[in-house]
């Protein structure tokens, strides 16, 4: 009785593996299902990264382990586990980690919209989340046309606008007459 | 069709449930001397129980503790916690002999988000990044300092804590 089980386990294991083993066998070349999408430059994405970190990246935000769009950096999230959030900058492994969630969210969408350097950027859910057009728990963070935005948007026409990712700030902006 | 949604919905609220009950678990019960109020737990994420949905009836829009260094367990009291939030408006609050400090919902609402910084006699130290929607400082400056946390909130290297006596 107690053997059953395994050699059980172990038929349904080859089974599973043989089916798909089977299927490229037979399969004619050609039909190679693999696709080719394409994604903005990483050796771009530096800046960009830098808006990101502060605007998103924060423990409470998209700098939280469980996120789907995952931001690291020294505000939030450190990438190799050693470092402590709020500790030393921002490393160039956390930028490339930053960039992997990054365009891997709605490839196919970044896809189209790099292909056509950037048109209707808005299809791209992080565009989209960021301008809060779509139900955003963030709100706006990413306001259109604001520097931060151009840095993003110009990132998926090719040409980084590093002006605008320079010149974005966030930080308080008390009222008028009110020091902070 | 509305079976499985109301099925999803309540699963959901069974997660967040035991994801509660397991944040409200690992704080623990009260310290010995300490009854529940404003002097106790320090260093705790006040917002899960001042949160709202209980066990404290309060509910704070932001809290939290201010200790002497990074490395000490030594309150602060007296610091001012400043906040201004996204629409510029701003709110201050003092930290108490425990070296906590909240500030009531009815009084201040930030406008995510928010950013703070303290002031003790004569020194500032502010924080860059802005809190987007954690409300108990301890949320991200809970100890040890790690991967995904500041570790506590502190004054000052050079800064003296408050002797007891002071403190009232
Ligand atoms: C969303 C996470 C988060 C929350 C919530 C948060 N902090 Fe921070 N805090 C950080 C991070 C990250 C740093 C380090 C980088 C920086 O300065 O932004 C930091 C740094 C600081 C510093 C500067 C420390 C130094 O050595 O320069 C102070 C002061 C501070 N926080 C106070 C507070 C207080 C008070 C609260 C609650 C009202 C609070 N923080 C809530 C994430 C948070
Ligand atoms: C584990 C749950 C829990 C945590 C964490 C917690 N409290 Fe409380 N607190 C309570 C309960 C329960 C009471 C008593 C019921 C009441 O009066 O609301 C209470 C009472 C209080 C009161 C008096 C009631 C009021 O609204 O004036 C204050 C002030 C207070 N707590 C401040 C804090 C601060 C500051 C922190 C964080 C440093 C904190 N608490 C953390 C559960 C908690």
């Amino acid at each position: 009785m107690q053997l059953r089980a395994p050699s059980l386990a172990r038929a349904h294991v080859s089974v599973l593996w043989l089916g798909p083993a089977l299927a490229c066998a037979c399969a004619p070349a050609s039909d190679d299902p693999s696709v080719t999408l394409r994604s903005p430059l990483r050796a771009d994405f530096s800046a960009v990264s830098a808006v990101l970190e502060l605007r998103c990246g924060t423990l409470d935000c998209h700098g939280a382990p469980a996120r789907n769009l995952r931001i690291f950096g020294v505000y939030g999230l450190r990438e190799n586990g050693l470092d402590v959030s709020g500790g030393s900058a921002t490393t160039e492994l956390e930028v490339d980690a930053t960039y992997d969630s990054v365009v891997g969210l709605e490839p196919e969408v970044l896809s189209r919209v790099t292909a056509q350097k950037g048109a209707s950027a808005a299809r791209w859910i992080v565009i989209s989340k960021g301008r809060n057009l779509e139900a955003h728990r963030g709100g706006a963070r990413l306001t259109e046309n604001s520097p931060a935005d151009i840095c993003l948007t110009s990132w998926l026409t090719g040409a980084v606008d590093s002006a605008a990712c320079a010149a974005d700030s966030f930080g308080p902006v008390p009222l008028a007459g009110e020091a902070w | 069709m509305r079976v499985s949604l109301l099925l999803f919905f309540t699963l959901g609220i069974a997660c967040d449930d035991t994801r509660r009950d397991r944040e409200l678990s690992e704080l623990g019960g009260e310290a010995a001397a300490v009854a529940p109020g404003e002097l106790h737990r320090p260093g705790q994420p006040c917002g899960v129980c001042h949160g709202g949905a209980g066990p404290a009836h309060g509910r704070f829009s932001l809290s939290g503790t201010v200790f002497w260094t990074a490395d000490s367990q030594a309150p602060v009291a007296h610091t001012v916690v400043r906040i201004i939030d996204s629409l510029g408006a701003q709110y201050a609050v003092r930290s108490n002999c425990a070296g906590n400090f909240f500030v009531r919902d009815s009084e201040f609402e930030p406008h995510w988000p928010a950013w703070v910084k303290l002031e003790f006699a004569n020194k500032t130290l502010e924080m860059r990044s802005p809190i987007s929607r954690e409300r108990s400082c301890a949320g991200c400056h809970a100890d040890p300092a790690s991967a995904s946390s500041v570790g506590h909130v502190y004054m000052s290297a050079d800064a003296t804590p408050l002797l007891e006596a002071e403190c009232n």
